[in-house]
């Protein structure tokens, strides 16, 4: 490992600088206490955070998109684990075709995905409900699920299993007691994740968001395309501070890095 | 160890990854079947919207308008420009952090990554709000008296190419920074202990090795401009469309779903074809020095 | 009666024969080790043992029943494995009580079996701590425990000090042996250090190729190795290529490069060619011209307790072992005379492998 030079360091601080600079901007613009986009010269006012309060059609998309968040990680997760399972235990025909395909939503744009879900769910008449929404988001958050949960099971020491095997556990209680718990960890950071990217998602979401099941970042969307006033700065600050907070705890548990290096490819 | 496959019946993988496989079945190819067939549709407003058949029309109306070709040549453009741009300060970048103490690099690691985490329209909403002709930039230079009339960002490719870089940079700082962990960190020493400079070690042993890094980082970015869809919307508008606005006013605004169904289809597999080109590519340059 | 036995077991992974024929028979009470270098296939044999392979062809028995068919959970065996294989998640008082719990015995009887196994690994103080807040050396004797609680049929250990340092791996090989002398469990180990495997086994089964070579006492095997394979893997020896030209009262006269080897053997008909070799340590130094061959000193490397040394010859290279005694000992490029007894030189057939 070497040292940065002084030059390194400038360069460090202003790519630092570029990429918090619009995040930082949205919290300061968040406290303004006049009608329109500006910086809070004279002083702070919460005024815009209670705005977001009286205004039900952002709360309801919140709630919506935190469901929807939760079902479609727990979904993606619960079908990763078994097939995680068979990737990493079994050799068996169509095993590297089966896997591909499993991480090819990651290569058809979500755009893509966006028009075709919304001629399926209209087809099936499943259009505007919140299943269908679930299922969509479970396709574009299934390859992040699994390959956090992969990489747990097949960095997880086989023999432990065959250790209680051997000391008279059956398959089921093998599974339960011994491979479950170890890999716990990777399962709840697929979670996390697919519930982070589900609950981020707009491209696909604003072809099959109907009125009554609008997310909240399609419903910032749409308001963003009509008007850029400090309600929408306020709310996108109260979801860059929870956001933090939720950083802060993963960082601290699994590192981001390892999290996050699953999102790339 | 296979040591269990033997013991068990062959059915048992099939059946553990049945539940994800009837799902991808039902609810991702068939979507996208359906897709690619109305894409051979045809649309008349006056003889009552969609009429299923088969048809080029789409395609040939697609290949053959000037429109369409500057819509596409655009958001190739743009994309090989945020690529570039992604590659020359993020590579540098992911040098720097891997050559800090853990600390300093655990706290800039996130303040690059925190950003993925939060929704895409709200890192747009930030280069909205700098960017605009009232916007920050522009207000500040105005007041520093540096600029004498707004500079004009908004609505521009400069403006959306910063915007993307941002979007999409933490995939390049990722990818490479997963490269320079897997070398060793004698390596470097050993290049300068047999008489290299500093810059000559960089040239020759670090960049050599990270390439691969940077490859599948810009092979990320350059897809996923590609087909980015908020930002160009919110920051290019109606007068910068690309290939994913468009597909969207045609989908939700003129209702023509199935020329909106052929740019999709053609999104998609140019997506695919410079994908697995790329991914071949790279194989056969590295296939012997990383395998 | 022999308490487990092997009956010709075979496992071939498609083209590749891993085990091929192993008939072994285990007394009740006896430690034995399977010895060989990596893929010789003795880790399979143990897995086959333990129920996570399934043989080819043979059958296993123990105290006379067949179990080769059996689940590995129904197999009563202790096994230890080479990476530990602890219950990380939970505590070590619940890694040694969870073979228990898996038989249904009754809490009270539970506790006290964990505590009294705890204790014979002097671990009865670390019960409620988690695997990664012990030590390796700790964390392998919690593994021990481990197997031992459900008093195995037969313990199986699988390499298990290999990931250990050198002195805390001298240690527990003494331990080891000690608890089982004291247990009476009959025990398998399966190792690639052959001085493990002497140090603690009753015998040795040195395997090659996925057979078995030889199956003895481990003085006999190193003293009397049956073929050049055992004779190089147990120790050293200095190996020479010879034919033998003539027996007489039970001795042999064996030309190599032209010196004689004289040796007590006669089970080589006159004409046939053999190996004949010589350990270090059974050679001594003497007067130029007064031994059984010439040679100089072209390297000595002092080991702290012995003195090894390289001697070139008209037959080749020689290594010599002596104790360090204190005294000075010859230098290099000094020319020295090689001497041995009849007793020590060993006469075995030629094989097609090296």
């Amino acid at each position: 490992m070497r040292k940065n030079t002084p030059l390194a360091l400038v360069f460090n601080a202003l790519f630092l600088t570029f990429m918090l600079a619009p995040l930082v901007v949205i919290c300061l613009v968040a406290f303004t206490s006049k009608g329109y986009i500006s910086l809070p010269t004279d002083g702070f006012s919460l005024r815009w955070f209670r705005a977001i309060l009286d205004n039900p059609h952002f709360i309801d998309a919140f709630y919506l998109s935190l469901m929807l968040g939760f079902a479609s990680a727990t979904i993606a997760v619960s079908i990763a684990v078994p097939a995680s399972l068979a990737f990493a235990r079994y050799k068996f025909t169509g095993r590297a075709a089966i896997m591909a395909f499993f991480l090819s939503p990651l290569m058809v744009p979500h755009i893509v995905l966006g028009v075709s879900f919304l001629s399926f769910l209209t087809k099936i008449g499943w259009y505007g409900s919140f299943m269908g929404l679930v299922f969509t988001h479970v396709i574009i958050i299934m390859p992040y699920a699994l390959r956090l949960v992969l990489s747990s099971i097949t960095g997880l020491d086989q023999s432990a299993e065959s250790a209680a095997a051997s000391l008279g556990a059956s398959n089921w209680v093998v599974f339960r007691r011994v491979t479950l718990p170890m890999i716990i960890p990777g399962v709840a950071g697929g979670w996390v994740l697919s519930f982070i990217t589900s609950f981020d998602e707009v491209t696909m979401s604003v072809f099959v968001a109907s009125p009554s099941t609008t997310t909240l970042p399609v419903r910032m969307y749409e308001h963003i395309t009509e008007t850029i006033d400090p309600l929408i700065a306020s709310l996108s600050a109260s979801l860059i501070f929870i956001t933090m907070i939720v950083m802060l705890i993963l960082d601290r548990f699994y590192g981001l890095d390892k999290i996050l290096v699953g999102k790339g490819k | 160890m296979s040591q269990q496959s033997d013991t068990l019946s062959t059915a048992r993988p099939y059946l553990l990854s049945a539940p994800a496989l009837l799902l991808y079945v039902g609810v991702f190819m068939i979507p996208l079947i359906m897709t690619f067939m109305l894409s051979f549709y045809t649309f008349d407003i006056t003889r009552g919207g969609i009429l299923s058949g088969f048809s080029l029309e789409n395609y040939t109306e697609v290949l053959s308008d000037s429109y369409f070709h500057k819509i596409f040549l655009r958001t190739f453009v743009l994309s090989i420009l945020v690529t570039v741009f992604c590659v020359l300060l993020g590579t540098p970048e992911a040098y720097i952090l891997h050559n800090m103490s853990s600390r300093w690099k655990s706290i800039c690691m996130l303040a690059i990554l925190g950003p993925l985490l939060v929704s895409v329209v709200v890192r747009t909403l930030g280069w909205a709000i700098l960017i605009g002709s009232d916007g920050l930039i522009n207000n500040t230079l105005m007041a520093l008296g540096l600029i004498d009339e707004p500079i004009k960002l908004m609505f521009t490719m400069t403006g959306l190419v910063i915007a993307l870089v941002h979007v999409l940079i933490p995939f390049m700082v990722l990818s490479v920074w997963a490269a320079l962990q897997k070398l060793d960190p004698m390596v470097e020493s050993a290049g300068q202990s047999l008489g290299a400079s500093s810059f000559t070690v960089l040239r020759k042993i670090v960049l050599p090795q990270i390439m691969p890094g940077v490859l599948s980082g810009s092979l990320i970015v350059f897809a996923l401009t590609a087909s980015a869809f908020a930002t160009p919307s919110i920051l290019g508008g109606r007068r910068l469309k690309v290939v994913a606005t468009t597909a969207y006013d045609e989908y939700l605004g003129t209702l023509n779903w199935p020329l909106g169904a052929a740019i999709a289809v053609l999104l998609l597999l140019a997506n695919i074809l410079i994908i697995t080109s790329y991914n071949k590519f790279i194989e056969r340059k590295y296939a012997q020095a990383f395998k | 009666m022999s308490f487990l036995h092997l009956e010709g077991l075979t496992k071939h992974f498609g083209d590749f024969v891993a085990v091929e024929e192993v008939n072994l028979t285990v007394e009740k009470g006896e430690f034995i080790s399977l010895l060989g270098p990596s893929g010789c296939g003795k880790t399979t044999t143990l897995q086959m043992i333990a129920g996570f392979v399934n043989p080819t062809k043979g059958k296993i028995f123990i105290d006379n029943q067949d179990i080769t068919e059996l689940k590995p959970s129904k197999r009563n065996l202790g096994i230890v494995f080479q990476s530990y294989a602890l219950f990380h998640h939970m505590t070590i008082h619940d890694n040694v009580a969870f073979g228990l719990e898996m038989r249904n015995i009754n809490k009270a009887e539970c506790q006290e079996r964990v505590i009294e196994t705890l204790s014979l690994v002097h671990l009865e103080d670390f019960a409620h701590r988690f695997p990664r807040e012990l030590s390796g050396g700790q964390q392998q004797r919690v593994a021990l425990a481990r197997a031992l609680v459900i008093n195995p049929e037969v313990l199986l250990l699988d390499e298990p000090l290999s990931a250990l340092d050198a002195k805390i791996r001298e240690d527990m090989q003494i331990e080891l042996r000690s608890i089982q002398r004291r247990l009476g469990t009959t025990t398998i180990l399966v190792t690639h250090d052959q001085s493990e495997a002497m140090a603690m086994s009753d015998r040795i089964a040195v395997m090659n190729n996925g057979r078995l070579a030889q199956v003895d006492r481990p003085h006999r095997a190193y003293e009397h190795p049956g073929d050049n394979f055992v004779s190089n893997f147990l120790g050293k020896s200095n190996t020479f290529k010879g034919q033998v030209k003539d027996v007489s009262d039970g001795t042999a006269r064996i030309n190599a490069s032209g010196v004689d080897f004289l040796a007590r053997n006669d089970l080589f008909e006159p004409g046939t060619t053999v190996n004949v070799s010589v350990r270090p340590e059974k050679i001594q130094f003497c007067e130029p011209g007064k031994g059984q061959i010439d040679g100089s000193i072209s390297t000595r490397i002092f080991l702290g307790n012995q003195w090894v040394f390289q001697v070139d010859s008209d037959i080749g290279e020689f290594v010599v072992v002596g104790q360090n005694t204190g005294r000075e000992v010859v230098e290099e490029g000094h020319k020295v005379g090689l001497n041995w007894s009849e007793r020590e030189v060993r006469v075995l057939p030629m094989e097609n492998q090296a």
